[in-house]
């Protein structure tokens, strides 16, 4: 083998020579040592070489090669019109990215169904963790006070028709739903119209949220009973910006909010400041604070402005307005808030936490220059909680 | 001859003209390479056309990127090559007679040792293994460099030499082997 590689070098330049026109024997009679091995390939070059010099291409059938090609290129562009460079890219983009386009979409797809499926999730079910946790996704995305307050609302009916439906299906389940809390004639509770079995030592707590909107956690029997385990006044924390202030309503961001003397007493916020409220519902439409945490004031004095509209049409509602929502600073606010109503349902209280005894609403204290009284909706039956189920 | 990356991507589009020049440039090359290869003319006409009729049909089809296509069109013409070679050796047929045709300025003597040459030269090479054809064939009949059949090979600089060697000594042996009997 080295003697082959040592020959390489000797054998180019001696087809360089013979390429150059010298004889056969001229180039070998300078390379003696290698002449036995060089002469028959060299020889074989000039026999191919010399073979060559008629291989001529025959004309007609290189005529009728290009005829074939061309009548082929017709019968092809007469059948498909070729694509342009920007439809080739398309093409060739749609070809390399194929497999992670299907990939990308299968995924999207078993998301997608996954949450559709959850949609009809009921309590107990593999699925409704799922639903839970896309709720509190939502809950955790910024919006508004009347905003956040409807996205609460509509998930408590989404608890409460659960309810319904496995009452329906006489299923034996742990459920949580909320409701006003009504004494009925016939000396049943009943919470959202649905009757509940009240353990004794609950009564008392019970009697005192009676006409509140109330979060109930009880035993789901086959017999469609519900078997009462805790319960507690509904609270809903928001965080807004004060945008009005009308004697003793606040409007946070685009909701009315009545404010208690009581919560009054303690100082009402101004304009533009930030707060944090946690809302009862009231029977008869609208929200009431039982507690109010006051935020950063703005820079600049703010002065009390008069309502522009009647009240009564944003109350509690959620209803659409035309002002831009503040945006939340106070997302942490938020979770914090949570966070602790959802450690004291997991804690289950014996005693019940109590918004107060309901009584009928007195008149609420003036604020600003107090002259402008305002006298809440439902008066006989609207709760006035003194505290807060956090004190 | 047109830019050949220009000439490619018209006939990408299977711009008719483009394509037309592309069979024009190659196809004596090609012809000539299958010619050394095959002894059967009519089968190296329908190979040679075969060539850029698959050609066409790559373009059209849009597969596989056509990067180099003299590259494309000798790798297809020895595949070809091989396929009917395979084809004739289940099945051996009489080769036909070598296509004959005067050169300029040859009187028929000269022109009949010169054909005898020819037809000695072939029928060694045809002997051969379709490497030591494709090497002989690329780079003393149709006169590659080094570079251009180790490209076309897909060898390296180094084993085409030596490959070279090797078929230039063993196409001596079948000569002699010829002259002799």
């Amino acid at each position: 083998m080295k003697r082959s590689h040592d020959l390489n070098p000797i054998f180019d330049r001696c087809l360089e020579r013979l390429q150059a026109g010298q004889s056969l024997e001229a180039v070998l009679a300078d390379y003696p040592q290698w002449a036995d091995e060089l002469r028959p390939v060299l020889e074989a070059v000039l026999a191919i070489w010399a073979a060559r010099g008629s291989d001529t291409v025959p004309v007609a059938a290189m005529q009728r090669s290009r005829m074939h090609l061309n009548e082929e290129i017709q019968r092809r562009n007469a059948v498909e019109k070729p694509l342009n460079l920007w439809q080739r890219w398309l093409q060739s983009m749609r070809r390399s990215t194929a497999p992670a386009l299907m990939l990308v979409a299968a995924v999207l797809a078993v998301v997608a169904l996954t949450g559709l499926a959850s949609v009809q999730a009921l309590p107990g079910e593999a699925l409704y963790p799922v639903k839970i946790a896309a709720e509190r996704f939502t809950l955790s995305l910024p919006a508004d006070a009347s905003e956040r307050l409807t996205r609460e609302e509509t998930y408590d009916s989404r608890r409460f028709a659960e309810v319904e439906e496995l009452r329906q299906q006489q299923r034996e389940q742990e459920v949580d739903f909320t409701g006003y809390l009504e004494l009925g004639e016939d000396g049943v509770w009943r919470v959202g119209k649905i009757p509940i079995n009240v353990p004794e030592n609950m009564l008392e707590a019970l009697a005192e949220l009676e006409g509140q909107y109330i979060f109930v956690h009880a035993d789901l029997m086959p017999d469609s009973s519900l078997v009462l385990e805790w319960f507690e006044a509904r609270l809903y924390t928001i965080s807004g910006r004060v945008t009005q202030i009308d004697g003793a309503r606040i409007r946070v961001d685009t909701l009315w909010v009545d404010v208690s003397p009581e919560v009054a007493a303690a100082g009402l916020p101004v304009v533009g400041q930030q707060v944090t409220v946690s809302v009862v519902r009231l029977q008869g439409g609208g929200v009431l604070a039982v507690k109010l945490s006051l935020g950063s004031v703005p820079d600049a004095p703010q002065v009390v402005t008069a309502p522009t509209e009647k009240p009564n049409e944003q109350e509690g509602s959620g209803a659409s307005d035309q002002e831009q929502a503040s945006p939340t600073a106070e997302g942490k606010q938020h979770e914090d808030d949570k966070d602790r109503r959802d450690s004291d349902k997991d804690r289950r209280p014996t005693k019940t936490p109590t918004a107060g005894p309901v009584e009928p609403t007195p008149q609420p204290t003036r604020s600003g220059d107090g002259d402008e009284k305002h006298k809440t909706p439902e008066a006989t039956k609207q709760p006035e909680p003194t505290r807060t189920p956090d004190d | 001859m047109t830019d050949p990356a220009t000439l490619l991507d018209r006939a990408q589009a299977l711009d008719a003209q483009a394509l037309a020049e592309i069979h024009d440039t190659f196809y004596p090359v090609i012809y000539r390479y299958l010619s050394y290869r095959l002894d059967d003319e009519q089968l190296v006409e329908d190979i040679a056309s075969d060539v850029f009729l698959r050609l066409l049909d790559n373009l059209h089809r849009r597969d596989r990127r056509v990067r180099d296509v003299r590259a494309w069109l000798f790798g297809t013409a020895n595949h070809l090559v091989n396929d009917a070679l395979r084809r004739k050796y289940r099945k051996p047929v009489e080769p036909l007679e070598d296509h004959e045709s005067l050169a300029d300025g040859e009187n028929p003597e000269q022109a009949a040792e010169h054909s005898e040459r020819q037809r000695a030269v072939r029928w060694a090479i045809r002997r051969l293994t379709p490497d030591q054809q494709q090497v002989l064939t690329l780079r003393f009949a149709l006169e590659m460099s080094l570079e251009e059949t180790s490209a076309l090979m897909n060898k390296s600089v180094g084993a085409i030499k030596t490959l070279q060697f090797r078929a230039l000594a063993t196409l001596r042996r079948h000569l002699e082997s010829r002259n002799g009997e």
